[in-house]
């Protein structure tokens, strides 16, 4: 019997023991099978663990969440997003120590999934089951369990196009709209390049791959195929990072380290564009504020004419631990954060998240006009992309072969190693490092 | 020293009621009336030790022998290993790992060496604060020195390469390249562990009796002749305890390459503990982890105990 489960039973046992000798027979934390108990009946201290805009939108939705449950406190921690995964994988690991409602991003979910399949309550019973068709569809698989558990509800979303600056595209004499295919994106990169100096977007080159990420997904394919082969050899993936060289080859590829690189880049105009997912217009009206009509959105450019211009990078997901002494509390509060439209459009039109439930995609903040983009109702056309976006797989083994695909990134982009050969010998390292098999 | 020598073996010789006395007769009435004092003052040390030291090793030697199916921990037997004999990305970080001990160690212990017969000189004014300058590096915060070390190393904007474009050489991209980015890297180390060493070799030179000294100057000795000669040898146990502690110290090295390059570009910085910390906390491969800590504490004890037998071989005294 591994230790796992001996812990587990002891701890079985201790919370028999104790049921027995209250003679109440509580259900000591076993999942809940019903999710009926009035409003204003329902009696509990719960904790949820977020970090950053996810925290603060949370913990917005609070008083609203208290008017019809005034007998729940809820406590929104603000711990940092690796303090989250620390803590939360450290909790897992020993079945305690967890909070009733946690904040994960959409990619790393599947790995934690994957490890501790216990580790988190099945919300479909519970009543999540009936909102799957209103959930954004490439959001939704990275949630569910190997038996169609839904262990998790998606949050927000990453839809991605492209952002710009206005200024520097009507001066290199660019027009975004006609911006169609990468072959376009690439010759208006050029000429803006020419005509101003500025490279057209940055790129983290040695520690993220967040362009291939997109780029890739937008042609359906991603690191694992449906079947969960290795598909980072794909043509796809090889046409992507083909692109990306082309890219930085014609001088068009700013190399900026992390976050703030990446911030600093875009806000002070080192670069004229940055493909990136809607969040992204968060951090813009958040830091750029006096920047207004400066910006502008356009969809993501397609690999050829006619192709798919729908892709998505990042989201999260709020789950709740299968330690939580109040589950149901707990699920009451996911969802009337996340399947509820009114709470979704508040969350994204104050912290820029937005929202995966489908049916708040007809609030009025998707069609109101976004000073930073010149009036433009830039969510709207976020929405429309998302019925587009291909489902793809992510998989428990996501950060191993992300790892793998930067290391010949950074290979590809800074060395000039051939896109080809290098993307094989990365799809065969994560295929002997993960088990799996490499996609034909 | 002879008549120590002699009443050491003296003592040992005839054993008497105070000796001791390990089949526990004789005078064990009085042993077990201070066995329990004795207790109460190591037991908060034994418990902490059996909590947080000895049940985390035991059971990480376990998990390395395990793997995660569906969930659970299970026997997997030296699977783990295996695949470690077997995996490039391991032997990248191994050939990364034994780069820095073999490049930047000596080369920092030298220095430090030179340093500490410097600052141990009466000819150099101001010693004190000196040693104080050498040794504040080691009281910087790693993150902290780490990140400096990225701002003054980024290739656009840092401070090195505005004084390389300066003095007309050209840039060079620190961080992104290979053998550049293990270049900031060991670089960054030996500044802030070149003067903790130090001060440890100042403490040795300092504990060389001048009498040595004049003695070997009185028969005519030359500088170099004495520090090869005298200096040399009589610190040969102080060199060996910084070698032993730098090898650890390298071997255990996580925090420069994490801050710094994050292991990169492509691999190119990664350590055997860097590694480890990925499989372990973004990939969850716990079983995989353990097996990769067990292998660095194999390298610890092989090159602590070459160490030993090289450095430490022969007694000067």
């Amino acid at each position: 019997m591994s230790m796992h489960r001996r812990r587990r039973y002891a701890l079985l046992a201790a919370t028999a023991l104790v049921a027995a000798a209250c003679g109440n027979g509580g259900d000591g934390g076993e999942q809940i099978e019903t999710a009926d108990t009035p409003a204003e009946d329902l009696e509990a201290n719960i904790t949820v663990w977020a970090w950053n805009v996810a925290a603060g939108a949370l913990d917005g939705l609070v008083p609203a969440f208290n008017e019809e449950y005034p007998n729940v406190q809820v406590t929104v921690e603000d711990i940092g997003r690796l303090d989250v995964y620390d803590r939360l994988t450290v909790g897992l690991e020993a079945g305690t120590g967890l909070p009733d409602v946690v904040a994960i991003e959409t990619d790393r979910m599947p790995t934690f999934v994957n490890a501790h399949p216990q580790g988190f309550v099945d919300l479909g019973p519970l009543g999540a089951d009936e909102h799957v068709d209103d959930l954004s569809p490439s959001q939704l698989p990275q949630s569910e369990g190997p038996d169609g558990e839904l262990f998790s509800i998606p949050w927000d979303g990453g839809p991605a196009a492209v952002f710009y600056r206005t200024d520097l595209f009507e001066e290199a004499g660019v027009d975004a709209d006609s911006i169609e295919t990468w072959d376009d994106y690439l010759a208006a990169g050029e000429q803006i390049l020419e005509a101003t100096g500025t490279p057209l977007l940055s790129i983290d080159m040695p520690s993220d791959d967040g362009m291939f990420r997109t780029f890739t997904q937008q042609q359906g394919s991603f690191y694992f195929d449906e079947n969960g082969d290795v598909a980072v050899a794909s043509d796809e993936a090889v046409r992507t990072m083909t692109f990306l060289q082309d890219l930085a080859e014609a001088g068009l590829v700013s190399n900026d380290a992390g976050w703030d690189g990446l911030v600093t880049a875009n806000i002070s105009g080192e670069v004229a564009s940055q493909p990136n997912g809607v969040w992204w217009s968060g951090t813009l009206e958040d830091e750029a504020s006096d920047m207004a009509g400066q910006w502008g959105v356009f969809e993501l450019p397609a690999p050829e004419a006619g192709g798919n211009r729908a892709s998505n990078l990042g989201g999260s997901t709020l789950a709740v631990p299968a330690a939580s002494e109040n589950q149901e509390a707990a699920w009451r509060f996911v969802e009337f954060a996340l399947l509820d439209a009114e709470n979704q459009a508040y969350m994204l039109d104050e912290w820029g998240l937005f929202p995966s439930y489908l049916p708040s995609y007809d609030e009025p903040v998707f069609s109101e006009p976004r000073e930073l983009f010149g009036g433009e109702p830039i969510f709207e056309l976020f929405a429309d992309t998302v019925e587009d976006i291909p489902e793809v797989n992510y998989t428990e083994d996501f950060s191993e072969a992300q790892e793998i695909v930067i290391n010949a990134q950074a290979d590809i982009l800074l060395e000039g190693a051939d896109p080809e050969t290098r993307l094989q010998e990365a799809a065969e390292l994560i295929a002997s490092q993960t088990g799996r098999d490499v996609a034909e | 020293m002879s008549s120590s020598v002699d009443r050491v073996s003296r003592r040992a010789a005839v054993p008497g009621p105070e000796q001791d006395d390990p089949a526990g007769t004789g005078t064990s009435g009085r042993r077990r009336r201070q066995l329990p004092s004795g207790w109460i003052f190591v037991g908060p040390a034994a418990v902490f030790f059996a909590i947080f030291f000895a049940y985390p090793i035991i059971a990480s030697f376990i998990m390395s022998f395990q793997t995660r199916e569906a969930g659970e921990m299970v026997f997997a037997g030296i699977d783990n290993y295996a695949r470690l004999a077997g995996d490039p990305i391991f032997r990248r970080a191994l050939f990364n790992t034994m780069l820095v001990l073999f490049v930047q160690v000596p080369v920092m212990l030298v220095l430090a060496m030179l340093l500490a017969v410097m600052l141990n000189s009466s000819l150099i004014k101001a010693r004190g604060t000196f040693r104080v300058i050498y040794f504040l590096p080691a009281l910087v915060s790693l993150v902290a020195y780490a990140i400096v070390f990225r701002i003054l190393l980024n290739t656009d904007a840092g401070l090195v390469n505005q004084f390389l474009g300066a003095v007309g050489l050209p840039e060079v991209d620190w961080l992104n390249r290979g053998w550049n980015a293990r270049f900031a890297m060991i670089a960054s180390m030996t500044w802030r562990w070149t003067g903790f060493n130090m001060v440890i070799l100042l403490a040795g030179l300092q504990g060389i009796s001048q009498d040595v000294y004049e003695a070997a100057r009185t028969d005519g000795a030359g500088p170099v002749d004495i520090f090869f000669r005298i200096t040399l040898p009589l610190m040969r146990p102080i060199i060996l305890f910084c070698a032993v502690l730098s090898t650890i110290g390298t071997l255990q090295l996580f925090d420069e390459p994490f801050v710094l390059t994050g292991g990169g570009p492509s691999n190119a910085t990664l350590t055997l503990v860097l590694y480890l910390y990925q499989q372990a906390f973004q990939s969850l491969n716990f079983g995989y982890a353990s097996a990769i800590a067990y292998v660095i504490v194999l390298f610890v004890g092989i090159l602590s105990f070459l160490q030993f037998k090289f450095l430490g071989r022969g007694d000067v005294t």
